[in-house]
Order: structure tokens, then sequence, then C-alpha cells
């Protein structure tokens, strides 16, 4: 139970693969966005993203982190962006080793900003199915209510009803813990 | 006082406003319904803010997780056969490895624990909290109580704590919420173990640890002893922390916002220490100090109370919840007196006693209440020392 995480007796190369999925399930989707912002298109994001992370792996043992392991992610993946952006052939060239001691503030600010879409959009991916699909494609594909309505076969009102019930849900990010504060009051 | 149906007028027409359907009437009435409530002007206020937010996240929605994780993991697939032998000699406390080395295990646990379970943001799936039914456990203040969770992980609950889990603990979750202070031993399963604390959460697995949060402090503690801790923040609109991944023999700090109490309150406290604060104090800052003996963190739970130079006020505050007293102090300059030392199962009078012989200071004990006053036979004793 308690106890050093990796025991000798644990079965070590799993492990070691299964932290390395954490961090890109947690990471790859919010660097890859962080990466358009500086290539313009999400496919060459991606693709640098995917680089950086097989990159990561391969030096796992050598990598020396300075700064933290958040802020050395998103520094990277920028400086990998303008080394494609540089390079004469658009060449993916992720440069993992580059010693990064400091974090850009612009980098930071965009950090902050993709860790916040990112909450939203797990947020969001787990409302209810119909609400969710609904409100996918009112808010973020930005389909008019008429054009939703016909494409799902659903009245106008139903549209209305789910967007408002997936709003409420949303706003209990923000007011949930107050709520279980309250409870103690109550019992 | 708002009523139900303007409750419900306001979810249906703040829709149609800020989508752009509203006609002139209902613009007309949702302005009323805004002016007529902080509440629904709160609410307005804030969806009003996250909705241009919310058209960008169109690039999330693209990406294809499970795909790109495929292509990525066949990539590493010839790497990875010589992990295993290697990481044989991995010891967590190995300073010397490099930082991703020694990160990448930490992550993983809380990985399986993501990845298992579509619980990561669960205060959004979880019915409201008058559905249901939750267990609450109360180590009233002047006692302690060990509790064994039903998932086979084990709670050392200090003085004054309280601790609320609801029936879908070890079935559908492990999520526990925490008003006090409370020592963990987490029995190792698949459902992540998330304890929500005031203005922070902890993610945990396989880990023992120590979690201060008393709703009067003015911080929040996080010791690790054993495995791994994520903290990151339990309110998403607070202001904005790093999430901190804690190694063992590390301490994290959340400083709160000053409490601004009212005389009024600062009564109530003293009737009944957890009615007083209800309400958020946001964190204003976070340190972690690496490298710690973590024994006075932890010594409560074995009955033993470490001081360290700690001003008379805050020690009182452990005073008053380790003994079911309250102090009051008639000098207000001896609240920041300070002291140092170890106190092991000690009455509160023999407490009180050793204070007095090292401190100008004197007490009595009336009907649960300690005040302490100046004490002018030995303040001239001491002000020559100072």
């Amino acid at each position: 139970m308690a106890g050093p995480l990796i025991s000798p007796s644990a079965g070590k190369e799993s492990e070691e693969y299964q932290q390395f999925k954490f961090l890109f399930d947690e990471y790859y989707r919010p660097l890859s966005v962080f990466a358009k912002q500086y290539v313009g298109d999400m496919d060459t994001a991606e693709e640098i993203v995917q680089e950086f992370f097989v990159r990561l792996w391969e030096s796992r043992e050598t990598l020396n982190i300075k700064v933290s392991v958040k802020a050395y992610f998103y520094q990277s993946v920028k400086n990998a962006c303008y080394n494609y952006l540089n390079s004469k052939h658009r060449r993916m060239d992720v440069d993992i080793e580059m010693p990064v001691t400091a974090v850009e503030e612009d980098v930071l600010d965009r950090m902050i900003e993709m860790e916040r879409k990112e909450k939203l959009f797990k947020a969001i991916e787990k409302l209810p199915d119909r609400c969710k699909k609904i409100f996918k494609l009112s808010r973020i594909n930005q389909m008019k209510h008429a054009e939703i309505a016909e494409k799902l076969n659903i009245s106008v009102k139903t549209i209305e009803n789910q967007i408002s019930i997936a709003l409420k849900k949303l706003m209990k990010l923000k007011k949930f813990l107050l709520v279980l504060l309250l409870m103690f009051l109550l019992y | 006082m708002k009523n139900n149906n303007d409750n419900q007028l306001f979810w249906v027409l703040v829709v149609r406003v800020l989508d752009g359907y509203a006609s002139d009437e209902e613009t007309r009435t949702f302005r009323e319904l805004l002016l007529s409530d902080g509440e629904f002007m709160d609410n307005y206020m804030h969806l009003k803010n996250n909705w241009d937010n919310l058209k960008q996240l169109e690039d999330f929605e693209k990406v294809d997780l499970e795909k790109k994780w495929e292509k990525v993991s066949s990539r590493i697939a010839g790497s990875q056969s010589g992990a295993g032998s290697r990481s044989a000699s991995i010891s967590i406390n190995d300073r010397k490895k490099p930082l991703i080395y020694r990160v990448l295990p930490y992550a993983a646990v809380v990985t399986l624990l993501v990845a298992v379970s579509a619980l990561l943001v669960w205060y959004v799936t979880t019915p409201s909290l008058t559905e249901g039914h939750y267990t609450r456990v109360e180590a009233p203040v002047g006692s302690k109580a060990i509790i064994d969770l039903p998932d086979g992980s084990n709670v050392s609950l200090n003085a004054g704590s309280t601790l609320i889990y609801s029936d879908a603990f070890n079935v559908e979750n492990r999520q526990i919420v925490l008003e006090g202070e409370a020592f963990f031993e987490i029995a190792e399963k698949d459902l992540p173990f998330i304890v929500t604390a005031h203005e922070i959460r902890i993610k945990a697995l396989g880990t023992s640890f120590n979690l201060k949060a008393y709703s009067d402090d003015d911080y929040i503690e996080a010791t690790l002893v054993t495995g791994l801790l994520l903290i990151e923040r339990a309110d998403e609109e607070g202001p904005y922390f790093e999430d901190i991944i804690l190694e063992p023999n590390q301490k994290a700090t959340f400083f709160r916002e000053e409490e601004r109490v009212s005389l009024v309150e600062e009564e109530a406290r003293i009737e009944d220490p957890i009615v007083a604060d209800v309400v958020s104090r946001p964190i204003v800052g976070v340190e972690v100090a690496r490298k710690l003996d973590i024994t006075p963190e932890i010594g409560w739970k074995d009955g033993v109370i470490f001081v360290e130079s700690e001003p008379l006020h805050k020690l009182a505050r452990r005073l008053e919840r380790l003994y079911n007293v309250s102090f009051v102090f008639k000098d207000k300059e001896l609240k920041s007196y300070r002291y140092s030392g170890r106190l092991r199962e000690l009455t509160l009078e023999q407490v009180l006693q050793a204070m007095k012989l090292t401190s100008p200071i004197d007490y009595s004990i009336e009907d649960q209440v300690v005040t302490i006053r100046e004490n002018p036979l030995t303040r001239y004793k001491y002000l020559e020392y100072y």
C-alpha cells in the first residue's frame, strides 16, 4: 500500500509506458492547439507535437529539466515550431536536448490559456450525450439553432432546453466547492 | 429572493440572448431579471465571458487523441523493450536521476486512474448533492478518529475535522471532501483517490500523505510521505496556480487570502468552529518545501505536537481543537510570542503550565475558556532578555 511507487516487484515495462501515456493524454491536445498558433495549421502542429513526444520518450533517460515539466513541454514545442518555420525544407526537427532554462512569458500566458480551455473542453466531454452533441454543434461548430433542428430532426425548443442544461452543468464547475462546504452546515 | 419561475426563465432566456435569438421583449425581460438578482448577473457575466472561449474549442474538438496515441506509441514501440531492465534500479528518492525520469513514474499512477475512470472532471457529472446519500465522519473538537474506508484506505482524522463521501465511493469513484486535518494511507486501486479540501484538489494513488485544511487557518498544507500527489485548483475560477506534483518528503503550502472576520463571526467561531467559514478564500501563494523532515507534520496522529517557533495565536488554535476549549487573550501583544517544543500526551493544564514557566504569561480556565494574560510577576524577568 504505502511505499515507493516503483517497487522492484512491479511490472516495470508497462508502468513506464503508462507514465508516458499519462503525459500524452494530458498534454497532447493542448500542446497541439498551442503549436497551431505558431505554425498556422492543425496538421503540421500535431505532427510537431507527435515528434516532440517521440523524442521525449527516446531521451527520457538523459533529459535534465530545469523548469517545471509542463512549462518545459510548452517551451520545447514553441522552439520546435520556430525551428520548423526557419528551416528551408520545413523539417520536423525537434531538439529535445536544447536546454530550456527559462520560459518565455508569452509561452506561460498561452500555457495558462490552453489549460483553461482544455479543462473546459473536458467538462463539455462529460455532458450527457445528447446534450453534448447539441451543445457542441451550437457553440463549437457555430451552427444556427434552425440548422441543428433540421440536422437532428428535433425542435428548436428542445435545442434551447438542452443548451440551457449544458450551461447549468458547466456553471457548477464554478460553484461546486461552495456547495460542498455548505453541506457542513446542513447536517 | 428569487423564485423558481424566474430561475427557469433566466436559463431559457440566457441561451437566446447569448445566441442572439432573443426578441426585443425578451431582451427587456432578461435585463430586468439581471437587475433583480446579483446571482443572475454573476452567472450571465461568467457565461458571456466564456462564450468566445467556446468558439475557440474547435481545434480541441478536431484532435483524435486515441488515433494519435496509436501513431506515437507505434513509433516508440522499438525503444520500449530496453526499458524494463533499466528501471529495475529506479527509486523515487534517487535525486541523481534526471527530473523527467522521476516525474514519469508519478504521472503513471495518475494515468491509470485517469485512463480507467471517466471522472477527471467529476463534479460536472456528479448529481447535485441533494441527491444520493452521503456519509459524514467527524472527529469532534477534543478527539481524534481512525476510519477504515470501504476501499481499504485508512484515515486518521484530527480533532475538529470532518470527512464526507457519497454512496458512490469505491463503486463509481473514490472522492472525499475534507475539512480539517487528516492523514491518509491510500489503498491501491484503479479508481483515482481524490480529496477536495477548500480551494485545492488532490489526486493520489498508493500514497500516504497528510492534509491540513482547517477553514479558519490562513493556509492549507499537504505533506507527502510516500507515493505521488498531484495537486490542482478545486475552483477553476479561482486565481491560477500551476498544478503541483509532490514528491515524498515534500510539503506544499497554499496561502489563502486573508480572512476578513467581523466580531460577530469571531464569536461564532468560538461557538462552533465549523460554522464560521463557508466562504471560499482564494489561494494567493504557493510554496513547496523540499527534502523536509516531515515528522513534525505527522506527529499529531501519534499524539505528539511539534511546535516550531510558532506564534501563540496559531498554537492556541491547535490547542483549541485538541482540548475542546477556546482561548481569549487579555493582552493582544501576547499573541505574537513564539514557542518551540514537543508536547507529548500532556493535559491542557500541563501545557499551559509549561508555557507559564517559559514566558511571562498567566492563565485561567473556566467553562472551557482559557484566558491568557500578561504575568506582571514574571514580566520583568523576561523583559531583560528581550
